[in-house]
């Protein structure tokens, strides 16, 4: 039997990939795959670092001090950590044009979740509504998955917002501060209740015990350079895990750029070109798309393009807007500061809504070895006065980031503006706010507020960072499982109704996004869709 | 074997860091530093406005007059060269062996943070009165000779 060819090593494709493999198929996964950059000093803290490394400057901000953050820079608050930069170093001859979207790609093995913070939190029955399956269906892929990369985490008051599967082991040792707001959660628990506001635990693919090969969080403090003890999963390993199977080739350094069709729209070949821009071609049986939303619509626009001569507009693309919170917990002044501990968010919070599918989700996390110079410059001080204070509330500062559910619109669109001379296309993204999110937004941001000021901690609003749209990494909603067919749809079972041999295994496939992180029911829908090939 | 980099360069350093940490500037500090300030993202987007150009005479006397300019540049030139140089160096510093705990907590009870704090914010504000009375007019001066253009004081001061 053929291979399956599946293009793309993110969350998607190693999970379809793993899940055929199981089955006993063979499988050739192409991919242009940057690889992470060794691991140095592994068991070294953050301070370790600073201590032990020759040039730590160079570690953390790169060598040519990229990682700084300069007064009046455009864009985010804080730029990609140097030792991150490969996830989304450009391959060469992609080119994107986008309006109201700033998009980001990443040419990694294992894709843009080498750079996620871990949270896992499967969709709900409400949430699932406008899927093709109910919670029922998925719920064994979620398990899988579990099983697969290991959850910690807690079945608490977040649970009403988190159905419960199994596999969770138990959750990470909370740092000081996080286990104040906790504390004080407790206290103020049903006043914020009954303001629908809900705080829990958060579900990572963080591990607290050995599994898979993989060894548990130590504690180190260096999360956000890389888990240097991989306790943090990405799908970099489940590649490798892969890559046990004989049956298993891994085709990297290839920017794929179509698949051509015969007469009967069956794809034949999958075509597209070496880093050193040398042709590539394979034969296919089965295709399997899991490049991410935005790229799997590149090619298969291309491709629609190269067959029909048809430049095809592909609807529907959602992104979560991502609202920064940051905070200061008074309760934390002049109490210790914990470097050494995990740095991404422990704690989530639930705002109820309305229609319960558009619940409100704030990850919270409590800053500890973020770098300080971007903060200290957004201070209200001279430098010097900066650094005083900052060292003396450092331990209490926290940010909310709060995530908010995005549906497929009309406007919403991606398409490709084809090179007349035969080259690549460039991928054209179009995005327009919908008109109601600002105001619902406003208020779920003020209910944070409110929240956190039950929590004894104070959010300055000229702190607040509306992220730009694309910032999340969210992307899906382009070529939607549907059962009721029409062009440009899968099938629930994620096959293409445009070409016979295609499956869409990525989120471009999600006809809805909620609050929450996507990478776990990506991961679980590409378990589904494969168990059904 | 530290690089070389000019006289200028590592007295200004010394005096930053003096200035935002209190300790004498190690040769790893200054070799950082002036590399940084060769860097292409440093240059990226950096300007001239009148502030830096009367910033500059305040804060290569060191001492008080780079205090004062310290405090100045925050509201008057809030993106402009001194800011971007001494966030420069405050990145630097963070991140070095023999100065990354001046921005850690110190320990102490509640009292004494709060104390610190509100003696911090005093002196600041003491400082920012005596920055526009000294730098303000010297500011106001140089815009006016200018021709009062509009400089884009806020990006690039």
């Amino acid at each position: 039997m053929k291979p399956v060819v599946v293009v793309g090593s993110g969350p998607s494709g190693v999970h379809f990939a793993l899940t055929v493999l199981e089955k006993g198929r063979r499988v050739t996964l192409v991919d242009v795959g940057h690889a992470r950059p060794s691991v140095i000093r592994q068991h070294d803290t953050f301070d370790g670092l600073k201590r032990n490394l020759d040039d730590p400057v160079e570690y953390l901000l790169g060598n040519d001090l990229e990682g700084i953050t300069y007064p009046g820079a455009a864009g985010e608050y804080y730029g990609v950590p140097p030792g991150k930069a490969y996830i989304f170093r450009d391959p060469g001859g992609f080119t994107v044009r986008s309006q109201g979207f700033e998009p980001l790609f990443s040419w990694a093995a294992g894709g843009l979740a080498e750079a996620w913070t871990g949270g896992v939190y499967p969709f709900n029955e409400a949430e699932l509504a406008d899927f093709p399956f109910g919670w029922s269906d998925i719920e064994p892929s979620y398990a899988e998955v579990a099983r697969r990369i290991g959850i910690s985490g807690e079945i608490d008051d977040l649970g009403r917002f988190m159905p419960a599967h199994d596999g969770i082991m138990p959750p990470l040792e909370l740092d000081l501060h996080s286990r104040k707001l906790i504390d004080r959660y407790t206290a103020a628990r049903a006043g914020l209740n009954d303001a629908g506001c809900w705080l829990g635990r958060s579900r990572l693919a963080t591990i607290t015990r050995p599994h898979a090969g993989r060894g548990a969080c130590e504690y180190l403090g260096r999360c956000l350079w890389g888990c240097p003890v991989d306790a943090l999963y990405t799908p970099s390993k489940t590649l490798a895990e892969c890559m046990a199977f004989d049956r298993f080739e891994y085709v990297p350094g290839v920017v794929v750029t179509h698949f051509t069709v015969d007469s009967s729209r069956r794809i034949r070949k999958l075509r597209g070109h070496a880093l050193d821009g040398s042709p590539f071609e394979q034969d296919v049986d089965t295709l399997v798309l899991a490049a991410g939303a935005l790229s799997s619509a590149r090619i298969f626009l291309e491709s629609v393009h190269r067959a029909t001569g048809e430049a095809a507009r592909l609807t529907g693309l959602m992104d979560n807007l991502q609202i920064l919170v940051p905070f200061l917990n008074f309760d934390m002044i002049g109490l210790p500061y914990q470097p050494s501990s995990y740095q991404y968010h422990m704690l989530g919070l639930g705002l109820e809504t309305d229609r319960p599918e558009e619940y409100v989700h704030g990850q919270i996390t409590t800053l500890k070895t973020t770098m300080a110079h971007p903060i200290l410059n957004n201070l209200p001080f001279d430098l010097r006065t900066a650094r005083q204070v900052f060292r003396r509330i450092r331990s209490g500062l926290g940010l909310v980031n709060v995530n908010f559910h995005d549906r497929r619109r009309d406007d919403c669109a991606v398409s490709i503006d084809p090179d007349p001379a035969g080259g690549d296309a460039t991928l054209v993204i179009e995005y327009r706010d919908d008109p109601g999110e600002e105001a619902s937004a406003r208020a779920a941001v003020a209910r944070v507020r409110k929240a956190l000021r039950s929590l004894r901690c104070f959010a300055p609003s000229p702190m607040i960072h509306v992220r730009p749209r694309g910032a999340s990494v969210h992307y899906a909603g382009v070529l939607p499982m549907t059962d009721r067919g029409g062009d440009f749809t899968t099938t629930p079972e994620c096959r293409s109704r445009d070409f016979e041999n295609l499956v869409m295994a990525d989120g471009a496939t999600f006809p809805f996004l909620p609050a929450k992180n996507i990478t776990f029911t990506l991961m679980a829908n590409a378990v589904r869709a494969a168990s059904a090939l | 074997m530290p690089e070389p980099h000019s006289r200028d360069v590592e007295r200004e350093c010394r005096a930053l860091v003096k200035h935002l940490v209190g300790v004498d500037a190690s040769d790893y500090v200054i070799v950082r530093y002036a590399r940084g300030l060769d860097s292409a993202t440093f240059h990226e987007g950096l300007g001239q406005g009148t502030a830096d150009r009367v910033l500059r005479r305040a804060w290569r006397m060191g001492g008080l007059g780079l205090s004062l300019a310290d405090t100045y540049a925050r509201f008057f030139a809030p993106a402009g060269e001194f800011r971007r140089r001494a966030v420069l160096l405050g990145a630097i510093l963070e991140s070095s062996p023999d100065t990354f705990t001046a921005f850690e907590p110190p320990p102490a009870g509640r009292l004494r943070a709060w104390s610190a704090l509100v003696g911090a914010g005093l002196l600041f504000a003491l400082r920012l009165g005596v920055a526009i009375v000294v730098i303000g007019p010297l500011h106001l001066g140089a815009r006016l000779m200018n021709g009062g253009t509009a400089t884009a004081e806020g990006r690039s001061g």
